[in-house]
């Protein structure tokens, strides 16, 4: 296997587990804070709009 | 809001995802994706790929999640009401009705292929595909008699084993279905997805611990990872990449959205989303990459893998890891593990996509959920029938370029312009973040704006242009041949390089092999109906088949016959390889015999036949949303009428 193959898959394999691991990190970090208010919020009456019909 | 509060909704968080990532998490990922890598640039294919996830892939898992939660929000579990509540406009609903069509028409012909995951777990259980009457089975010639797509019998004798096992499928899917969306879909997504964790892992160990054969683990590995820079320059590339990102996600199919309608109102969706594809990458480029391509580096050697890895993913998972994983001590073991691992996949990603349809029956047509899952399951089985029956034709593969292929692309460019567009992308971004428990960076704001639609519509041109370029569109004749008790042979026959010159023969015939085969198929379309045609010869001290007598249709005589089929096959490079051991000759000294079959299917009445069904299913959808639009208009009317008084709205039902 060339260097180049094993930087490739490495860098590859570690980013996807490093992602997964931020996942996890933010979930445990911020799903324990669900009760709280969320990260960000809209300000009031941006989103419920009317029913369509 | 009474009909809101009696919803199901997900027993927890984590239940929901990996129900969403058994839905991403697919037979794709495992054969799919290390195909498409080797074939496109090797670890420089990872370059695009990223590219693509960010700029497509997360974008759109956003926005489906997003969607469904607001849709979710009033009563809404699939695409017409989601898309109602979105755009008030009347065309909004039925745009929607996409997201019911396509769902259902991919479950008929997905759990068919699931079904021959389970099939094949069973043949490996019980050693079935190992060896027949002391001969090695060939594992091609298996899978095509178990699917019914040839007509020789070595080891099948008919369609029994394949319908009863593609029944029990969808009865499984069914099941999973009508036990609901915590009890059913959520209990298989905490069941499943551990267990296919554990299958990988248990095979990567094994295919570690083999040492080497013909060649390494290493060598599969260098294939699929060694970078080709070159191969950047080439949209092909890129489009591939995309097109892997698409389907990897299960983007397009209206199940995220569905899954996302069963969240509470202010319940997270952006880390959610992230989540789900950070799981599907995991399996993909982990596990996906240390498993099929290394395993048959290491049985059939480095040299035969681009060979394999072109081969297609069917032809990787049901023929050549069979083939490593029974040349090895465990078969039984290690081959159920590896094709429970494939249904599971599969399982996952087929009860997810199913779920919209039942969801469409619940909340809308307001049917009770057995009742739904009855509807459905009738349609599933009804129309599971025809691409069993009709496989041989090529109906799989007609429903898997509209449904599976074309049909995503363009429903995620109709969520992605009315997300961004009609919606609003402030509007989204709003909704979006409410209750998130991360700030999605704001460049995906524009990401989603303006790139993913650009993107999409890309995507759905080349594959669009690509299909008319390669006459997909007007189906074709498929012509094959084969060889007759296949079994009884100790080695096996494959095509290679050409055995004869391209030269003209002493009768003067000069036609290329793609000529014989275009020949035969002209012949099928100006007689419309199948020919087959059977030749007696023997195999030479070479291997080369050669033809002593042809018989058959008299229809396939007047552009075949003995001599022109020999060349023919010699064309194609088609011989026997003996056994270790072997001789060519039988053991007293005289050619053995051999018979080869040739067949030619004429796929057009049946591809217009599936094109039929695929239309009258969105017809079915569409008609169904408007009576159920127009029974909850009237009823609206009534009720306000009953209160005494009609608002004005309520005449322009939407």
């Amino acid at each position: 296997m060339s260097a180049g193959a094993v930087v490739f898959m490495l860098l590859t394999m570690g980013g996807v587990l490093a992602l997964n691991a931020l996942c996890i990190g933010l979930w445990l970090r911020r799903g324990r804070r669900r009760d709280g208010p969320p990260v960000s919020s809209p300000p009031a009456g941006t989103t419920a709009e009317p029913p369509a019909s | 809001m009474a009909d809101l509060e009696q919803r199901e909704s997900w027993g927890s968080r984590w239940g929901l995802i990996l129900a969403a990532a058994g839905n991403a998490v697919g037979i794709g990922n495992l054969l799919r994706f290390p195909a498409q890598a080797a074939q496109n640039g090797g670890g420089a294919f990872m370059i695009p790929y990223v590219v693509s996830l960010l700029l497509f892939g997360l974008p759109m898992m956003w926005i489906a999640w997003t969607i469904g939660r607001h849709g979710g929000r009033f009563g809404h579990g699939s695409t017409p009401g989601m898309f109602d509540r979105m755009w008030s406009h009347p065309v909004a609903k039925y745009l929607g009705v996409i997201g019911l069509a396509l769902p259902l028409l991919f479950c008929l012909y997905y759990t068919y292929i699931e079904s021959w995951c389970l099939g094949y777990a069973w043949f490996s259980l019980t050693g079935d595909y190992v060896s027949s009457a002391g001969h090695t089975v060939d594992l091609r010639t298996y899978l095509g008699e178990f699917l019914g797509n040839t007509t020789t019998t070595s080891y099948f004798p008919g369609f029994n084993a394949t319908i009863v096992f593609a029944v029990v499928t969808v009865l499984l899917n069914i099941w999973i279905l009508y036990r609901g969306v915590a009890r059913g879909i959520e209990l298989l997504a905490k069941i499943a997805m551990p267990a296919l964790f554990l299958f990988c892992l248990v095979l990567v160990v094994r295919m570690f611990s083999l040492g080497e054969a013909e060649g390494s683990i290493w060598d599969g590995l260098a294939f699929l990872w060694t970078p080709n820079f070159g191969a950047l320059s080439s949209p092909k590339v890129w489009i591939a990449a995309a097109g892997q990102i698409f389907f990897t996600l299960s983007i397009g199919f209206g199940t995220l959205e569905c899954y996302a309608s069963y969240l509470k109102d202010n319940d997270d969706v952006a880390l959610s989303g992230l989540t789900t594809v950070a799981a599907n990458e995991f399996v993909e480029v982990i596990f996906g990459s240390l498993i099929a391509i290394p395993a048959c580096a290491l049985f059939f050697g480095a040299d035969q893998v681009p060979e394999i890895a072109a081969s297609g993913n069917f032809s990787i998972g049901m023929v050549s890891m069979p083939e490593v994983l029974r040349s090895f001590p465990g078969v039984e073991f290690f081959g159920t593990i590896w094709f429970l691992l494939l249904f599971f996949a599969a399982f996952t990603s087929s009860v997810g996509v199913a779920q919209p349809v039942i969801a469409f029956f619940e909340d809308e047509a307001k049917l009770p959920r057995p009742a739904a899952a009855a509807l459905v399951g009738l349609m599933w089985i009804l129309g599971t029938i025809p691409i069993i029956f009709f496989y041989r034709y090529g109906v799989l593969d007609e429903l898997d370029f509209w449904a599976g292929t074309l049909g995503l692309v363009v429903f995620a460019l109709i969520e992605s312009v009315l997300f961004s567009w009609i919606f609003g992308i402030k509007r989204g971004w709003n909704e979006l973040h409410r209750g998130a428990l991360i700030r999605v960076p704001r460049v995906f704001r524009y990401v989603m704006q303006y790139v993913t639609p650009v993107l999409l519509a890309v995507v759905f041109c080349w594959w669009f242009v690509e299909a008319i370029a390669n006459d997909l569109l007007l189906p074709k004749p498929r012509v094959d041949y084969a060889v007759a008790e296949v079994g009884t042979f100790p080695g096996r026959f494959s095509t290679g390089p050409a055995l004869v010159s391209p030269d003209p023969d002493p009768a003067g015939d000069a036609r290329s092999a793609e000529q014989y085969r275009a020949a035969i198929a002209g012949r099928v379309e100006e007689v419309e109906h199948d020919l087959f045609g059977w030749a007696d010869g023997v195999i030479d001290p070479d291997g080369r088949i050669r033809v002593r007598s042809f018989g058959g249709d008299p229809a396939l005589g007047s552009v075949l016959d003995a001599g022109a089929l020999e060349r023919w096959l010699g064309l194609e490079g088609f011989r026997y390889r003996p056994h270790p051991g072997e001789d060519c000759a039988a053991t007293d000294g005289e050619l053995r015999a051999v018979r080869v079959q040739v067949e030619a299917w004429n796929r057009a009445p049946y591809i217009w036949l599936v094109r039929i069904i695929m239309i009258g299913v969105i017809l079915a959808f569409l008609v169904i949303t408007h009576a159920v639009w127009r029974r909850r208009s009237r009823l609206r009317r009534e009720e306000a009428a009953n209160a005494g008084s009609v608002p004005a709205e309520a005449e322009v039902p939407s």
